[in-house]
């Protein structure tokens, strides 16, 4: 998403289980790990053009609140999140569903992805309850 | 000779006494709780009130198939008796039976009800029958009740079986994420590229490497390069070790959670001995991922308690998931309440009183106000959005199916709940803690 000066990269993920977040960050941002010879390379090797991950910069929650409070944060800081992908099952509180729907209360332009190991809702259940 | 006014008034006392036994006869008839009916040779009918009042209806009809009043199906409600089979057609043929179930649909009772019969033909001995009879009582309430019992416990099993399936699919999809990276890093490992420059660049500068490295720009930046590579490739094994540690943690996680759960598979209803330690830390490891997720401590503490107790082993681990899960959910009822004061934490303790395993879940959460402590073992009780309420009734029910009893503790709102189980050892138990290793 390109925002008035810069593109963001800032992503939000938000699930209850450790192993998840660890999971994000190996694919997200592992792909854009700086090497020590990145630099110095130039000089020996044709540049690959393969692509490379731009820098993502990834912010943690465990819960459907916390999220709700880190969105809204970063709105008022002026540096919003582009992207969330939100776990549906987080017991205890808010699930992932009634998060989406209050953090589209007052911010429209995040993108989210609902995600789910498992789900106790059907797609259009989903989406009815979340009034996109 | 003809008969003298003795002889007849001697007829008219038997005839007075056979008639006030057959009334006497009709009364224990009719006042007996079971229903009986008696066929004659000619396939007539008697019957007493409480085979109407079972059935629900005109019993002279019952046993005649073919009509539209009255269906007659074996336990399943689905498949006909045929009338061949039926007891007291069976008893008019000489066949005794023994506690046949069937269910009965009449008009008066369409819901059904489930009877269990007994059917004996009527003959003198070495005789053919000449006659049949078939007593039955109603155990409609004792099936309903075993229906519900499966039926919770199907439950119980479903949900057992929902955080299996959900634990499992979290730890493969960090595998498959974990073997996607490595796959990505080897294939495409940009640090293999850049010594193989370098090693191109050694094999073209072999007659003049000294001027190359102190003359030439590039021949300056071969030394500072080597040094950056080697400290890459030190960094990228270090990753590429903690990715495969992950992959590896990850599949032995899968691998626990798989054998925890062989312990759930059994449909077998038989006993068998059972490791007590094995069994917990079996559990715990089901519910290890939902603990963790709330960092709740846990502690067990096995005590006196035998190595091994005889018991019906997927109900028990059923029973200590359900109790686990039960403990965490008040927990969880407690935080989101903001009423929970310090780190979450379940202890499981279990120790021998009297004739009696005792095995206690305590957990620091929500607590059980007074007035509620009975009704938490009935079906659908829940304080919570998305329980069922059937987890602690199926845990009851097996408590209590095995002899033993279930109790909750609890000072009311806010102070924890402690659910205490009592299992009977029998002596198999008893010989086990004697050959048990005391533990510490």
């Amino acid at each position: 998403m390109k925002s008035s000066d810069s593109w963001n990269y800032r992503v939000l993920i938000v699930d209850d289980q450790e192993e998840i977040h660890n999971d994000f960050e190996e694919m997200l941002a592992s792909g854009s790990t700086k090497r020590a010879t990145d630099e110095l390379a130039a000089a020996f090797v044709a540049q690959s053009d393969k692509p490379v991950l731009p820098q993502f910069e990834l912010s943690h929650a465990a819960s459907g609140e916390e999220a709700c409070a880190m969105v809204k944060a970063a709105q008022e800081s002026n540096r919003p999140f582009a992207l969330a992908y939100i776990d549906v099952r987080m017991p205890p509180g808010t699930d992932g569903v009634e998060t989406v729907r209050q953090i589209r209360q007052f911010e429209q332009d995040i993108e989210i992805v609902i995600m789910t190991a498992y789900s106790d809702k059907t797609l259009p259940e989903i989406v009815n309850d979340v009034r996109l | 000779m003809s008969p003298s006014i003795g002889d007849w008034h001697k007829v008219k006392n038997t005839v007075d006494d056979l008639q006030h036994q057959i009334q006497l006869m009709l009364a224990i008839f009719d006042s007996i709780s079971d229903g009986v009916i008696v066929a004659d040779e000619k396939g007539d009918l008697t019957f007493n009130q409480s085979a109407e009042r079972i059935i629900g209806g005109r019993v002279d009809t019952v046993f005649k198939h073919g009509t539209e009043e009255y269906s007659i199906f074996y336990p399943d409600k689905v498949t006909p008796v045929p009338t061949e089979e039926l007891p007291l057609v069976r008893a008019l043929r000489g066949e005794a039976t023994d506690e046949m179930e069937m269910f009965i649909r009449t008009a008066a009772k369409p819901e059904g009800v489930y009877i269990s019969t007994n059917g004996r033909p009527i003959a003198s001995p070495g005789t053919t029958a000449r006659g049949g009879v078939v007593v039955f009582r109603d155990v409609t309430e004792r099936v309903r009740a075993e229906e519900a019992l499966a039926q919770a416990f199907a439950q119980g099993r479903l949900e057992v079986m929902d955080t299996i399936l959900h634990n499992i699919g979290n730890a493969i999809t960090s595998v498959a994420i974990g073997i996607g990276t490595l796959k990505e890093e080897l294939a495409n490992n940009p640090l293999i590229e850049r010594l193989a420059a370098l090693s191109k660049i050694v094999k073209a500068h072999e007659e003049d490497w000294g001027d190359y490295v102190q003359h030439d720009p590039q021949g300056q930046q071969v030394r500072p390069f080597l040094l950056a590579l080697a400290a890459d490739f030190v960094e990228q094994n270090r990753e590429l070790i903690r990715t495969v540690g992950r992959v590896n943690s990850q599949t032995s996680h899968i691998v626990d959670i798989v054998r925890a759960q062989r312990g759930f598979d059994s449909k077998a209803m038989i006993s068998k001995d059972v490791n007590l330690r094995q069994a917990i830390s079996g559990a715990l490891k089901i519910v290890q991922d939902s603990f963790a997720s709330r960092s709740i401590q846990t502690h067990v503490d096995c005590g006196d308690a035998p190595a091994e107790i005889r018991i019906q082993e997927s109900q028990f681990n059923q029973m200590l998931v359900n109790l686990l899960k039960n403990a965490m959910e008040a927990i969880d009822e407690l935080k989101k309440s903001g009423g929970l004061k310090g780190r979450p934490r379940i202890e499981i303790r279990a120790y021998v009183r009297r004739d009696f395993l005792v095995l206690e879940v305590q957990d620091n959460g929500i607590g059980i106000e007074q007035k509620n402590l009975k009704a938490i073992f009935g079906a659908g009780y829940t304080t919570k959005r998305e329980g069922s309420g059937l987890g602690l009734h199926s845990a009851a029910n097996f408590v209590t199916g095995s002899g033993g009893k279930i109790q909750p503790l609890s000072d009311g709102y806010g102070t924890g709940t402690t659910m205490r189980v009592s299992l009977r050892l029998d002596s198999a138990d008893r010989d086990g803690e004697a050959t048990s290793e005391p533990s510490v």
